[in-house]
């Protein structure tokens, strides 16, 4: 469990995380979302201790990170793979880090037997690539079997194989009943990771809900309806409050429904005698619910690059 | 490259370990772990030795022209710390500021949150490491030296053990000035520069500009009081007021490099 009550972090005049108080649940995975300069790290820093907040606190399993005896059995994190000295090998790195913890040495081969480092944990960490690094990382941050882990973009660097490595990785601890919180910037990959979702943007929380609920949420999540009398069904719908789309590359007698069920607008249809020929959901996709969400808080924006570009769930007819 | 899935064993263990034990295993292990410790032990022991002997030898030299250079071996070779200390304030410093070029501070402070004990823990190991390497250094220089001297040179064995307690002091002063400086400025480059300031450069401008007040303040500088240490000759104070100057020196530079520490995010 993670707890964060009122936390600020301000850098000079610029508030880094305003405010911001949430609960990261265990038992489940929490994709931490944001765009750059989010203050997602800035966060996870607070949480470990490294920066300390201006006001507010972040508690994890109900205590500040530095009353923490064991820390790293307590909380294990992943914020910047290359965390460590270039000229150590990953085996004296964590060998060292388990002796300041109480964490008996054997537990080292354990991690690097995890992730996959057991033939190169004799080398020097400077050569290693970016993967591995990150997969140094990752075993840091499993090496007290912490009931709390943070990982800040852990899949950085990853190759394909990798990717669902710690997909898998992260739905297991998961499972185990830890609390998994997890930054990153790859909406595909955290669809298919997280349960739950904490969005941040300037600082603020914009969404802490389910994932269902944040794709539910999206407008792009609707219902398309094809009927022989679009104009009468568009009545109706919009007698009841709901936003109906005609236009945007669809075809005649297709109308889009948002913030309805398939239930609610076949019902709609029935009690007003208007034949429906098909009736489907589409579902938003995390990335496009994300990108509503945080369209006012990008700090670095990019120019768009072309309306084509823009929408690429309708398909533009010719 | 395997890639493993297995379920996680138990926990581990309940409250043994870690606290103050823990972090001094850690940064002992940390210390051992790269190759800058061993690089500079191993230059800082040719240095002196190399040094002594090169002294001893002049020494003998010297005499042959008729110059009275009679003065105890180990005081006489004890002149090659003003070189090897260097090293010294070399391997202190990495072992700080090499937290912050990598990133490892980072990784450190997660695993011993409490900032005061990571840097009274790394304090700890490096200066005892380095105490230690200065006796050793020290015996070994006047070894080295003294036959070189031919009998221009005796020394009593108290004459030897205070020299090389004087050379432990000396550099373990150094180690904990290096440390501090190093936490304050969180740069190899700056802290080793700032040290060769204060123990080469500064004594002699001090003495060279004239004014009264700067040539007795450049008696409180800590290379001069480790010339006191090293020698036990009582020029300019004696050898109490001489660890007074160095304890003072470390304590100040310590302090500066905590307080910032504990208030600076990492």
């Amino acid at each position: 469990m993670i707890t964060s009550e009122r936390l600020t972090k301000r850098y000079g005049d610029k508030a880094a995380v305003s405010d911001l108080s949430f609960t990261v649940a265990p038992g489940k995975v929490t994709g931490f979302l944001g765009p750059n300069g989010a203050g997602k790290s800035t966060t996870m820093r607070m949480a470990v201790g490294l920066d300390t907040p201006t006001s507010g606190r972040v508690l994890v399993g109900g205590r500040r990170y530095g009353e923490l005896r064991h820390p790293l059995r307590s909380v294990g994190a992943l914020l910047d793979a290359r965390a460590c000295h270039p000229g150590r090998s990953a085996h004296r790195h964590l060998l060292g880090l388990a002796r300041s913890n109480g964490i008996p040495a054997s537990r080292v081969g354990e991690v690097l037997e995890t992730v996959g480092l057991t033939e190169v944990a004799g080398k020097r960490v400077g050569s290693y690539s970016l993967g591995m690094g990150q997969r140094l990382g990752i075993a840091v941050a499993l090496l007290g079997d912490p009931e709390v882990l943070l990982f800040d973009e852990p899949v950085n660097g990853l190759d394909p194989d990798g990717v669902r490595w710690v997909r898998e990785l992260m739905r297991s601890l998961a499972g185990e009943g830890r609390t998994v919180l997890v930054s990153s910037h790859l909406m595909s990959e955290m669809q298919e990771t997280a349960d739950h979702l904490l969005v941040i943007g300037r600082g603020r929380i914009l969404a802490d809900a389910p994932m269902d609920e944040v794709i539910a949420g999206s407008s792009l999540t609707a219902a398309r309806v094809r009927t022989p009398e679009p104009e009468a069904l568009e009545r109706e719908l919009l007698r009841r409050g709901l936003r109906v789309d005609r236009d945007g590359g669809l075809e005649p007698g297709e109308l889009v429904v948002v913030g309805a069920t398939l239930r609610e607008i076949g019902d709609l249809a029935f009690t007003h005698r208007i034949p429906v020929h098909e009736l489907s959901m589409r579902r938003a996709s995390l990335e496009q619910a994300y990108m509503e969400l945080t369209a006012d808080s990008v700090e670095f924006g990019s120019p768009a690059l072309s309306p084509l570009l823009d929408t690429p769930t309708t398909t533009p007819k010719v | 490259m395997t890639k493993t899935t297995t379920p996680l064993p138990r926990p581990t263990g309940p409250g043994r370990g870690g606290g103050f034990r823990g972090a001094l295993a850690f940064e002992w292990t940390k210390l051992w772990s790269v190759r800058a410790t061993w690089w500079n032990l191993a230059v800082g022991l040719l240095l002196t030795v190399g040094f002594a002997a090169m002294v001893g030898a002049s020494a003998d030299a010297s005499a042959k022209k008729g110059i009275d250079v009679t003065m105890p071996a180990p005081h006489h070779a004890s002149q090659a710390f003003l070189i090897s200390q260097l090293t010294v304030v070399v391997l202190a410093t990495l072992a700080l500021t090499g937290e912050y070029s990598s990133g490892s501070v980072r990784t450190t402070l997660q695993a011993v949150p409490a900032r005061g004990r990571m840097l009274r823990s790394k304090t700890i190991v490096v200066t005892a490491v380095v105490a230690v390497a200065g006796c050793v250094f020290s015996v070994l220089g006047t070894l080295v030296a003294a036959p070189l001297m031919s009998g221009h040179g005796d020394y009593t064995g108290g004459e030897l053990l205070g020299t090389a307690l004087g050379a432990g002091v000396y550099l373990a002063a150094l180690a904990v000035m290096s440390v501090g400086i190093g936490s304050l400025l969180r740069s190899a480059a700056g802290t080793i520069t700032t040290l060769i300031m204060v123990l080469l450069a500064l004594p002699q401008l001090m003495g060279v500009v004239g004014a009264r007040w700067l040539e007795t303040a450049s008696d409180y500088m800590p290379s001069v009081a480790g010339t006191v240490l090293l020698t036990q000759d009582h020029d300019p104070y004696g050898g109490g007021a001489a660890l007074a100057v160095v304890v003072v020196w470390s304590l100040v530079c310590y302090g500066a490099g905590s307080a910032v520490l504990r208030r600076r995010d990492a």
